[in-house]
């Protein structure tokens, strides 16, 4: 799957009927940041830049010095958010549907940018 | 009756042991017997031993309430109808969701539902309060709560709502309905009371409150004191007393313009009176004043003197000008008569008499006297006549005379001596020309023959006009003077009556007034001696609850009393910090919302409420993680026998809740797209994960490829939370603080780092952590956690067929945290 096809997917997860609301933001946020990371692998792949092995740290780390820095840290802040939903954390909390959602936006927007 | 019969009757028991004076206890029992007893004491009735009669207390059939559900819907953040279910019994329910899912519109709209007021929102400004109303859907606008009443066989609905004309959150009115049952106003369950004293919900605003203002929280403590009873009769103690202090005052306030008004009078009474009052002596005897108004009754001889002046009575002068013309024309007529009938008439007529008489013994004979005439019938028939005519004249003559008698006899009636008020001499009016002029007019002739009768006529007429010109202006000056005196006294005597009357009530009230200060101070003993009885428990338990909730805090609670009098009463708190004395101000945020707690719990759940549930509006922020296990245990003795529901933001009370194996039921609320608000039932976040898991692998609708993506995420969150609730049992058993838990569990961010934590105690373990999985749990197991931490970043072929054996690892690791 595209990393567009994939935000698609998340989005229409966020909205899926109340039967299964409670798991649909974080099954949102794990679809957008996979996106996220694919566009991030196209990224280097298609340069033959040898990242994609590294941890997404150093990646992202790496896309700030060798790409646009600001979309590189737009994308680092949008990562480690969905990363925070995609994780259990020590008191946890669901995330909201509002906050999810300006998630999926923000990757639908990452995904189609040129990042030079 | 001011109060119930178990209290008139410890009333009665504390009287007769404190020995008290057996008119102060009269006093006291009239207050409890009711107003119209305490006045009737006060005007010296003996007392009615009061009788009990207590109604039954307003409510006393909506006692036990527990918590079905509440309803909210088009309120505050909440639009379509959302509602929360309770078990309707004791036990612990926890709402968790985000900041904004909706928590706080439950909690204010259950407030508003009890109370009619917002607190939240009346301390914003006026564009808060005017979006109390869900801006998504603002209709329906109602908040429902289903209630259980212990032993009660039918539910309890209490509801309030808006219809859309409706601008502001008050205007609508709570009403409760039984089952089947008419509506009923709030007021007539006793609720509106018992909410004051016993508050139910503890909300955001209370927790800065009752640090801020000891005298608000001395006033959420006096409620549940119970001495509301014992109030209203020190109230009316006071007011009796304050109205027996005025009676007893009355005359010294109407003294100085008694006094003002006395000087000022030139009347006699008026001096005697001066010199009873004006003595500068308090209290003044009230004997004397007694005295003075006995003794006004007698008037002064001046007064006695003007009065029969005032008094002095003569003939009119057109009665006296009458009489004496009706005496001159008798005088007239019995002359007149005098000259018609002579002497000779009289002779004459005897003659004839006698003539007749011979007639009658022998008719026609000849004149006797004569001799020449004959007596015969013509004679007979002509001396009839004459002697008829004669007969006539002297009976018209004998009764002129009478009348001229009487007349004369009427006249001299009239005329009266001299009154001895003319003779008297007065500086006020000269009597002399008057005494004078009375004295001839009383010496009236006394002839009885018609000039004597003459005489006396002209004396009469004369004498009258001579009174009148003499005696008129002394009876004109001594009525002038006497209305000038009787001026001045006519507004003086009620003064002074009504002063008699205040001194001789005012005397009473003095006496009775001592008494009821005796009274009151007594009462006011006994109110303090109940009010320090009362707190102790209560102040105890607080410090017990504080002593849970504050764990390793420096700050301890010493001691909670009841300072200040009347309207400045507080709660005087005394803290310590490491053994030094400090104030409120020393306590951090969390602190604080500890100490609101210890002061809440043990008012909220006093037996007399008729509430059966506790809300609680997030206690959890700013604790730190020791004081929520402090919490979560505290919320724990509590829901023993209180239906306990805290709402709260985040997860650490449900985290220490499942960690001390506290039974609670949690609740999440999500919030959606226009303010659709949905709670769901929660289990553990492991269990939770899994279940999600579960939810993307039943919907089909996804696709194997999406859910190969997404199922392999849930499936980690699982097994880390399971890793962290491993790691913190263990941490725990190592002896390290809650802080330093927490500081260890959120630096293992990966799975694996998170796994040799639970297995290890040591984050950076993480590449012995498959070795003692597969040792311990199989190769299946070490490969769920390789599939998983892999697949989360992309995808786990088939995933959805691992769901048996993820959950069969999770719960060995849980086994594994229970047992060791």
């Amino acid at each position: 799957m595209t990393p567009l096809d994939l935000v698609e997917a998340a989005g229409s997860v966020l909205t899926r009927p109340d039967a299964v609301l409670s798991s649909s933001p974080v099954a949102a946020a794990l679809l957008a940041r996979q996106a996220l990371e694919i566009r991030l692998r196209e990224e280097w792949n298609a340069k033959e830049e040898p990242l994609s092995r590294t941890n997404m740290a150093n990646q992202f780390h790496a896309l700030c010095q060798l790409r646009n820095p600001s979309i590189a840290g737009m994308a680092y802040q949008t990562w480690v958010s969905l990363s925070g939903i995609c994780h259990h954390h020590l008191y946890g909390r669901m995330p909201a549907f509002p906050e999810v959602r300006q998630l999926i936006e923000s990757v639908e927007r990452l995904v189609t940018l040129n990042w030079h | 009756m001011t109060v119930s019969e178990e209290l008139l009757h410890r009333i009665y028991d504390r009287l007769m042991e404190s020995a008290v004076a057996e008119d102060v206890a009269d006093a006291v029992l009239a207050a409890c017997d009711g107003e119209a007893a305490l006045r009737a004491w006060g005007g010296g009735t003996p007392p009615v031993v009061p009788h009990a009669n207590a109604p039954e207390p307003a409510g006393t059939a909506y006692s036990g309430v527990f918590l079905t559900s509440l309803t909210v819907s088009g309120f505050r953040g909440i639009g379509r109808a959302s509602t929360l279910r309770f078990c309707p019994g004791p036990g612990l329910h926890v709402v968790t969701g985000p900041n904004g899912c909706g928590k706080s519109s439950f909690v204010e709209g259950l407030e508003v539902l009890f109370t009619g007021r917002s607190r939240r929102l009346e301390e914003r400004p006026v564009e808060w309060k005017k979006g109390w109303r869900n801006l998504h859907q603002s209709e329906p606008c109602e908040i429902k709560a289903v209630l259980h009443r212990e032993g009660a066989t039918h539910a309890t609905e209490l509801s309030r709502r808006w219809e859309q004309a409706q601008e502001r959150y008050g205007e609508a009115s709570t009403f409760v309905q039984d089952y089947g049952q008419a509506k009923i106003d709030f007021a007539a369950t006793g609720w509106d009371v018992a909410v004051r004293f016993y508050q139910p919900m503890l909300c955001a605003v209370d927790f800065e409150d009752v640090v801020g203002k000891p005298s608000e929280l001395y006033k959420r403590f006096a409620g549940v004191l119970g001495l509301d009873e014992y109030r209203k009769v020190k109230e009316l103690l006071g007011e009796v007393k304050k109205d027996l202090e005025a009676t007893a005052l009355q005359p010294e306030e109407a003294l100085p313009s008694l006094l003002e008004s006395l000087r000022a009078s030139d009347h006699p009474n008026s001096a005697r009176c001066l010199t009873a009052l004006d003595t500068g002596k308090k209290p003044r005897d009230p004997a004397v004043v007694e005295e003075i108004l006995a003794s006004l009754a007698p008037a002064d001889p001046i007064i006695d003197t003007l009065d029969a002046l005032v008094k002095l009575d003569w003939p009119p002068l057109e009665k006296a000008e009458t009489m004496a013309a009706e005496l001159r024309a008798s005088v007239k007529t019995v002359k007149d008569l005098q000259t018609s009938i002579s002497q000779k008439a009289l002779l004459v007529m005897r003659l004839l008499q006698n003539a007749l008489e011979l007639y009658e013994q022998e008719e026609n004979q000849a004149c006797p006297v004569c001799k020449s005439g004959q007596l015969d019938a013509q004679w007979h028939a002509d001396a009839m006549a004459r002697l008829e005519q004669l007969t006539c004249l002297s009976r018209d003559l004998s009764a002129a005379k009478e009348k001229l008698r009487r007349q004369a006899a009427e006249a001299r009636s009239l005329i009266r001596p001299v009154p001895s008020c003319l003779q008297q001499k007065t500086d006020k009016v000269d009597t002399a020309q008057a005494c004078a002029a009375w004295e001839s007019w009383a010496n009236a002739p006394l002839e009885d023959s018609p000039e004597g009768a003459r005489n006396l006529a002209d004396h009469f007429e004369e004498g009258v006009l001579n009174l009148e010109d003499a005696v008129r202006p002394v009876v004109n000056a001594a009525w002038d003077c006497l209305s000038e005196l009787n001026a001045a006294w006519v507004s003086l005597a009620p003064q002074i009556t009504s002063f008699c009357e205040y001194e001789r009530a005012a005397s009473k009230a003095a006496s009775r007034c001592k008494l009821l200060r005796q009274a009151a101070k007594w009462f006011d003993d006994e109110i303090e001696r109940v009010r320090s009885e009362r707190f102790a428990p209560l102040a105890e338990e607080a410090q017990n609850t504080w002593e849970k909730l504050r764990y390793r805090s420096s700050v301890s609670l010493r001691e909670l009393a009841l300072g200040g009098k009347g309207t400045r009463r507080r709660v005087e708190v005394s803290l310590q910090v490491d053994g030094v004395k400090a104030g409120l101000g020393v306590l951090s945020q969390g602190e604080i919302n500890a100490f609101a707690l210890s002061m809440f719990l043990p008012r909220a759940t006093r037996p007399e409420s008729p509430f059966r549930f506790l809300v609680i509006d997030d206690p959890v922020q700013s604790m730190d993680s020791a004081k929520v296990d402090g919490l979560a245990q505290v919320l724990r003795d509590y829901a023993r026998f209180r239906q306990v529901i805290v709402f709260t933001h985040d997860d650490r009370l449900s985290d220490a809740l499942r960690r001390l194996g506290i039974r609670a039921r949690i609740m999440r609320l999500d919030r959606n797209e226009g303010s659709v608000v949905t709670p769901h039932e929660v289990i553990s976040p492991a269990l939770t994960a899994l279940k999600n898991a579960r939810a993307i692998i039943n919907d089909k609708s996804l696709g194997k490829d999406l859910q190969d993506r997404i199922i392999p995420g849930f499936y980690r969150m699982a097994l880390e939370a399971t890793f962290l609730d491993l790691a913190w049992g263990k941490l725990l058993k190592e002896g390290l603080t809650h802080t330093e838990i927490e500081a260890k569990l959120e630096q293992a961010k990966t799975l694996y780092g998170r796994a040799a934590l639970a297995f290890f105690t040591d984050r950076s373990a993480g590449n012995k952590v498959r070795d003692r999985v597969t040792k311990r749990y199989g190769r299946v197991a070490a490969d769920i956690l390789d599939e998983c931490n892999k697949g989360a970043h992309g995808s786990w072929n088939d995933a959805k067929n691992w769901i048996i054996d993820v959950e069969s690892f999770i719960g060995k690791l849980q086994g594994e945290r229970l047992f060791g």
